[in-house]
């Protein structure tokens, strides 16, 4: 089965301080097929990283299921979850690192445990970071990186191990003009038949680009509506 | 699934090598702490090893000390202490009580020499003392053999003893510095130079040693040969002269174990200060999970990581014990638990002693140091990234 990402009518609820439940997600319907790139635009708290983070594996719906390539992903056990995970590379909003580290060291982590030479892994790493024209930063720490670089970075990160499903939570959130219209065409360029590609923005450029939207959707009040 | 978990096996012993740096290179980010940590544990194994390779070699030397004991000591008592014996009649009365396989008599006492008071026996080649003399020369009259704790004057040639009345021997040997510590403070002279030097008349003894064919026995025969003399006697089994010492090892060694009160206080603090590391820094868990890293990934980390410190400080402290108790020289046990102020006599240790102490060390300091070290992997098996990302 090719690969597809399909969320039914999945809702998630977070507990308050007093004790009653607020849906963060509700009843999410939703279908990405391979080679598509979708971007999920919305206000600020409209719930953008939630879902993504659904669809990362990093936390279960409440209800419903989320499935890929026809397996509930969303019902598997934790080791089972924890393989499957490695099919996805993940841009947080911010960026998130392991701060004593230096820029090559947290681009290398998602490849350490795959069994790979550690010269390997530095190869891959170098060129991952060459993809973003941040190769003259890999001896850096990431705490000494402008906000923009530490986003390439986390981009870097989540592409070295090639995935097949790759998530991203605001990725030009702190770049300015040159550098979003970098990592907009990157992303385009990371469209192949058997990727998926998402994008939460609400950053008009990625719509204005016209080249990386498959299928645009609005999360409204917890709601996903699909634009386009 | 089972496709699924035995492509899991496989990755997981492949990732092993990348892993392991990576667990090196991790503990480098906080050199100071991993300085510390390693410091501590050796420490605190140092401590507790030591006190317990202590307790194991005291147990072992006693049992080596006494081996070759006689079964039963007879000596003879007086309203003013101990008194000699009159040698054959000795002999004849207890080889006359059922049971008894040998009988003989031993010439011994203190006498000062230059360097303090030493143990005189007159040594005529009937005890073997384990075999501790097997190759050494009979001394003639004049002639001493000497313990390999004897220290002489000024003339290494000659030892002069002052007891009853003063001797000067010519030293013709000396025991090793290995033989057992039942000679280690002993002069080995003419049967006939002790008596004289101790004040003993001739055809009198010290005391009558007994042999009977089982230890068991030894008690059993206790009130027969205790009638068989016509004088009052006291009498020691080899058995009693086992728990008396061991009671007296024990007692002295009782303070070695007040170690382990703030041995146990620090293990705990190490164990806090890990545990509390490791849940500052839980948000790296979820970051690890988030990037592809399985939960058995981070167990092998954890795990890797605490063995990259415990293993080496465990040994180092193992060794330093071993060192401060057994390396030859090494004076304060025995100047603790003996009183010896030089050339200290060496302590014992068997396999099976040394085989507990390690298995006592690792129940005490590395299982709760283990445990602390994997605690946050196995908060991570059950937890999805987010539980680790939001704390």
């Amino acid at each position: 089965m090719s690969l597809s990402i399909v969320c039914q009518n999945v809702s998630l609820f977070r507990r308050r301080a007093d004790g009653s439940e607020r849906a963060i997600l509700k009843h999410v319907d939703a279908t990405l097929n391979a080679g598509e790139g979708a971007m999920i635009s919305g206000k600020t708290g409209a719930g953008k990283s939630t879902l993504l983070h659904l669809l990362a594996g990093l936390l279960r719906p409440s209800e419903g299921q989320i499935t890929v390539a026809g397996e509930p992903v969303s019902r598997w056990n934790t080791v089972h979850r924890d393989l499957w995970r490695r099919k996805i590379g993940i841009v947080f909003q911010h960026p998130r690192f392991i701060n004593e580290l230096t820029v090559l060291e947290n681009v290398i982590l998602p490849m350490i445990p795959r069994g790979t030479s550690i010269t390997q892994l530095r190869n891959l790493a170098r060129q991952a970071l060459e993809f973003f024209g941040i190769s003259h930063l890999a001896k850096q720490n990431v705490l000494s990186l402008s906000g923009g670089e530490q986003q390439r970075v986390s981009i870097a990160r989540a592409i070295v191990s090639r995935p097949a499903i790759l998530i991203a939570d605001e990725p030009t959130a702190h770049q300015d003009d040159e550098g979003a219209a970098l990592i907009i065409e990157k992303f385009v360029g990371w469209k192949l038949p058997h990727t998926i590609t998402i994008v939460a923005a609400h950053d008009p450029r990625w719509a204005q680009s016209g080249k990386f939207i498959d299928k645009h959707f609005l999360l409204e009040d917890g709601r996903l509506r699909k634009l386009q | 699934m089972e496709d699924t978990k035995i492509i899991h096996k496989i990755l997981s012993i492949r990732a092993s090598f990348p892993i392991l740096a990576w667990s090196v290179r991790d503990l480098f980010r906080y050199p100071i702490e991993t300085i510390l940590l390693f410091l501590s544990i050796a420490a605190l194994v140092t401590i507790l090893g030591t006190a317990l390779l202590l307790s194991q070699a005291l147990s072992a030397t006693a049992g080596r000390l006494l081996k070759d004991s006689p079964s039963v000591v007879v000596r003879r008592v007086s309203s003013v202490g101990w008194s000699a014996l009159p040698a054959e009649e000795s002999i004849r009365l207890a080889k006359s009580v059922p049971g008894v396989l040998q009988a003989g008599i031993r010439i011994w006492g203190t006498a000062n020499s230059p360097a303090g008071p030493v143990t005189v026996f007159g040594f005529d080649g009937s005890h073997g003392f384990g075999g501790l003399t097997k190759n050494v020369p009979l001394p003639k009259r004049g002639e001493a053999v000497l313990g390999a704790g004897v220290t002489t004057g000024e003339n290494p040639d000659f030892l002069k003893l002052i007891g009853h009345t003063a001797l000067i021997f010519k030293i013709i040997d000396q025991l090793g510095v290995k033989t057992s510590m039942v000679a280690h403070d002993m002069v080995l002279v003419h049967p006939d130079d002790a008596g004289q030097l101790l004040g003993i008349a001739e055809g009198y003894a010290s005391d009558l040693i007994v042999d009977v064919f089982h230890e068991t026995e030894a008690e059993a025969i206790l009130s027969d040969l205790s009638r068989a003399f016509p004088w009052p006697v006291r009498m020691t089994t080899h058995k009693e002269a086992v728990g008396i010492y061991i009671s007296a090892s024990a007692r002295r060694s009782g303070i070695v174990y007040i170690t382990i009160i703030p041995g146990i206080l620090a293990l705990a603090l190490i164990v806090a200060g890990v545990v509390k590391g490791q849940m500052v820094r839980s948000c790296n868990v979820g970051l690890f999970k988030a990037l592809g890293w399985t939960t058995t990934n981070i167990f092998q980390m954890q795990l890797l990581k605490a063995l990259v410190i415990g293993i080496p400080a465990v040994t180092v402290g193992m060794v330093v014990s071993y060192g401060l108790v057994f390396r030859p020289g090494s004076s304060w046990p025995g100047y603790l638990f003996f009183g010896w102020n030089h050339n200290p006599p060496p302590l014992f240790l068997n396999a099976s002693g040394a085989f507990l102490v390690l298995i006592e060390m690792a129940v005490l300091i590395f299982l709760p140091y283990l445990a602390a070290a994997l605690w946050p992997a196995l908060r991570a098996a059950g937890s999805d990234p987010q539980d680790f990302l939001e704390s």
